[in-house]
C-alpha cells in the first residue's frame, strides 16, 4: 500500500518538476493575475458606487472585493488541466504502454494533476502577497469558515479535476479535447460565479447553475470566505459539494471502463 | 503593392472557402468567447446601475468596437505575430532577398488568414448600435471609419514593436500574450473607473484609451469624465494610430537593419 503509493508521488513529483520548467507560462498567468485583480477592483468599487444601498445582496464592498481576489486565487491554483495529457497519448499510441504499466491511469493522471496544482500552491504566496499590497483582501470571516473555506476548497479541486479527467477522456472517442475544454472554459466563466456572485444573477439562471457543477468548484468556497453562508446552509453546501466530487468521480470510473474497452478492441 | 494586396486578399478569401468547416467552427469559439465576456458585463449590471455611469448598452458599445477594431487589426496584421517564428526558422531571411517590403511580406504569407474575428464583430457591433440608441450621421460614420482603421493601427504597433524585439531576442511569444492580457482587460471598461495614474497611461505611454473609451464618448454623446475632458480626444483615434505606427515602423527599420540571421 505505501509502496503504490510512493509511485504515485512519484508521478505528482515528477509533474510538479515539469510544470516549474515553464516559467514563461508561470510569468503569464501571475501577470493575468494581477491585471485581473487589478481591473476588477475598480469595476467593483464602481459598481457599488452606482448602486447607492451599501449591501447589494447583503454584501459590503470589502467583502465582495475579497470574493472576487480569492476568486483569481483559486482560478491560478487551478490553472494547470494536467489530465488533458491523455488526448497526446491516445493519439500518438503510448497509451498502450501506459496499460500495461503495473499503476491506474487516472490515478496516476490525478497524481500528475496533484503535483502541477501543487507548484500553482507556491504561486498563491506571491499572489496574496499582491492582493494584500493593494489592500483588497480581507482575512477569512472566521476561523471557523477558515476551516470549512479549507475543507471545501479541497473538495472543490477534487471537482474541477474529476470534471477535467472526464473532458480529457473523451479524446478516447474523439482524439480531441480542444472544443470541450474551451466550452467548459467558458461555463466556468460565467455559471460557477467566479467573475459574478451567482447570487447577483436572476433567478432563472440561478436555477441553471444549480444544476451544474460549476458551483461547486467556485461560489462554494467564495461564499464560505467571506461568511457568507452560515450554519445549516454552510453544512448542505458542502455537502452538496461531496454529492458532486463521488457524482463526477463514479461518472469517471464508468466512461474509464468504456474507454478502456474500447481501446483494446482498437488495439484487436 | 495595392493591386498585390488586393490580390492576395482574393486568393486567400477563395482558399478560406475551400475550408468551410474550418471557418465555421472558429466562428463558433468566437461566438462562445463573445458570450462569455459579454455576459459576465451583463451579469455585473443585474443588480448595479453602471460602470463609471455606463449603462450595459453603452458598455456593449464600448465592448463591440474594440471587437471591430481588433477584427480588422488580426485580419491585417495578425501574420505580424509570426516574424518570431519566421526569424527563429531561418525563413524571415528569404523576405530579405525579395525586392520588396519585407513587412508587406509578413503581412501576406499565403498561409491562412483570420477573418473569423470580423465576421462576428460586425454583426455584433450592428446589434449594440441599435441598443445603444447611436443616432448616426455622415460625420458619425467617418469617425466610425477613422476610429476602427486607428484601432486597428493602435494594436498593429504594439504588435510591430513586440515582433521587432524578436530580431534581438529569440523567444517573444510570452511578452505578445501579455500585452494582450493587459489590453482586453482595460478596454473593456470606461477609463474613468481607474485611478489618475493609470488613466494617463493609457492615454499617453500605451493608448489604449483611444481604442473605444474616447470615440465611444462621442458616438454615446457622454458628457467628458475622468481626467482627460478635451471632446476632441474622441476624434483622434486615426491620427494617434498614425503615429503609433509610424513610430513602430521606424522601430521596426531599426531591427531589421541590425538583424543578423539566427543561421539555421
Amino acid at each position: 500500500m505505501a509502496e503504490t503509493l510512493g509511485v504515485y508521488l512519484g508521478f505528482a513529483r515528477a509533474a510538479l518538476r515539469r510544470e516549474a520548467a515553464y516559467r514563461v507560462s508561470i510569468l503569464i498567468a501571475m501577470v493575468g493575475f494581477a491585471t485581473k485583480i487589478y481591473v476588477l477592483q475598480f469595476v467593483w468599487t464602481s459598481l457599488y458606487r452606482s448602486s447607492g444601498n451599501g449591501t447589494p445582496g447583503g454584501i459590503a464592498l470589502p467583502q465582495m472585493l475579497s470574493y472576487m481576489v480569492v476568486g483569481q486565487l483559486l482560478s491560478l491554483l487551478f490553472r494547470s488541466n494536467a489530465t488533458n495529457h491523455i488526448r497526446i497519448k491516445v493519439r500518438d499510441g503510448q497509451i498502450a504502454i501506459d496499460l500495461m504499466r503495473p499503476v491506474s491511469l487516472p490515478f496516476s493522471l490525478l497524481a500528475d494533476d496533484l503535483g502541477a496544482t501543487a507548484l500553482n500552491l507556491i504561486l498563491m504566496g506571491p499572489a496574496v502577497g499582491l492582493a494584500l499590497m493593494l489592500g483588497i483582501l480581507q482575512s477569512p470571516f472566521s476561523t471557523f469558515h477558515a476551516l470549512a473555506f479549507t475543507a471545501s476548497l479541497i473538495l472543490a479541486y477534487l471537482a474541477q479535476v474529476h470534471l477535467h479527467l472526464l473532458i480529457s477522456m473523451t479524446a478516447f472517442w474523439t482524439l480531441e479535447t480542444y472544443g470541450l475544454n474551451l466550452a467548459m472554459q467558458f461555463a466556468t466563466l460565467l455559471l460557477s460565479g467566479v467573475i459574478v456572485p451567482l447570487w447577483f444573477l436572476p433567478e432563472g439562471f440561478l436555477r441553471v447553475t444549480q444544476l451544474l457543477p460549476f458551483a461547486a468548484i467556485y461560489s462554494t468556497p467564495l461564499s464560505i470566505y467571506i461568511g457568507r453562508l452560515q450554519g445549516p446552509e454552510l453544512l448542505e453546501a458542502l455537502g452538496l459539494q461531496v454529492a458532486w466530487v463521488g457524482g463526477l468521480a463514479a461518472l469517471v470510473a464508468l466512461v474509464w471502463s468504456l474507454a478502456a474497452r474500447r481501446l483494446v478492441v482498437q488495439g484487436g | 503593392m495595392l493591386f498585390l494586396y488586393l490580390h492576395f486578399w482574393r486568393v486567400s478569401l477563395l482558399a478560406m472557402l475551400q475550408y468551410r468547416l474550418n471557418l465555421f467552427i472558429w466562428m463558433i469559439f468566437g461566438v462562445a468567447y463573445h458570450t462569455a465576456g459579454i455576459g459576465l458585463l451583463w451579469g455585473m449590471l443585474q443588480r448595479f446601475g453602471s460602470i463609471g455611469g455606463w449603462s450595459f448598452p453603452e458598455l456593449l458599445f464600448l465592448y463591440a468596437l474594440w471587437a471591430l477594431g481588433h477584427g480588422v487589426y488580426a485580419a491585417v496584421f495578425g501574420k505580424v505575430g509570426q516574424v518570431t517564428g519566421h526569424v527563429r526558422d531561418g525563413t524571415f531571411d528569404r523576405f530579405l532577398t525579395r525586392p520588396l517590403n519585407p513587412l508587406f511580406q509578413v503581412m501576406t504569407v499565403p498561409a491562412g488568414i483570420t477573418i473569423d474575428d470580423l465576421f462576428i464583430a460586425i454583426p455584433l457591433f450592428a446589434v449594440a448600435q441599435r441598443l445603444a440608441g447611436v443616432a448616426w450621421t455622415i460625420d458619425l460614420g467617418l469617425l466610425l471609419l477613422g476610429t476602427v482603421v486607428g484601432a486597428a493601427l493602435i494594436e498593429g504597433s504594439v504588435l510591430l514593436m513586440v515582433s521587432t524585439l524578436s530580431f534581438w531576442l529569440i523567444r517573444i511569444e510570452a511578452v505578445r500574450l501579455l500585452v494582450e492580457t493587459v489590453e482586453l482587460e482595460f478596454v473593456r471598461y470606461p477609463l474613468g473607473i481607474f485611478p489618475r495614474g493609470a488613466q494617463l497611461i493609457f492615454t499617453v505611454l500605451l493608448p489604449l484609451a483611444f481604442i473605444t473609451y474616447f470615440p465611444s464618448r462621442v458616438f454615446l454623446h457622454r458628457a467628458p469624465e475622468g481626467l482627460f475632458l478635451m471632446p476632441t480626444l474622441g476624434y483622434l483615434t486615426p491620427l494617434v494610430g498614425s503615429v503609433c505606427f509610424t513610430l513602430a515602423y521606424l522601430f521596426w527599420q531599426h531591427g531589421l537593419n541590425r538583424y543578423q540571421s539566427t543561421g539555421s
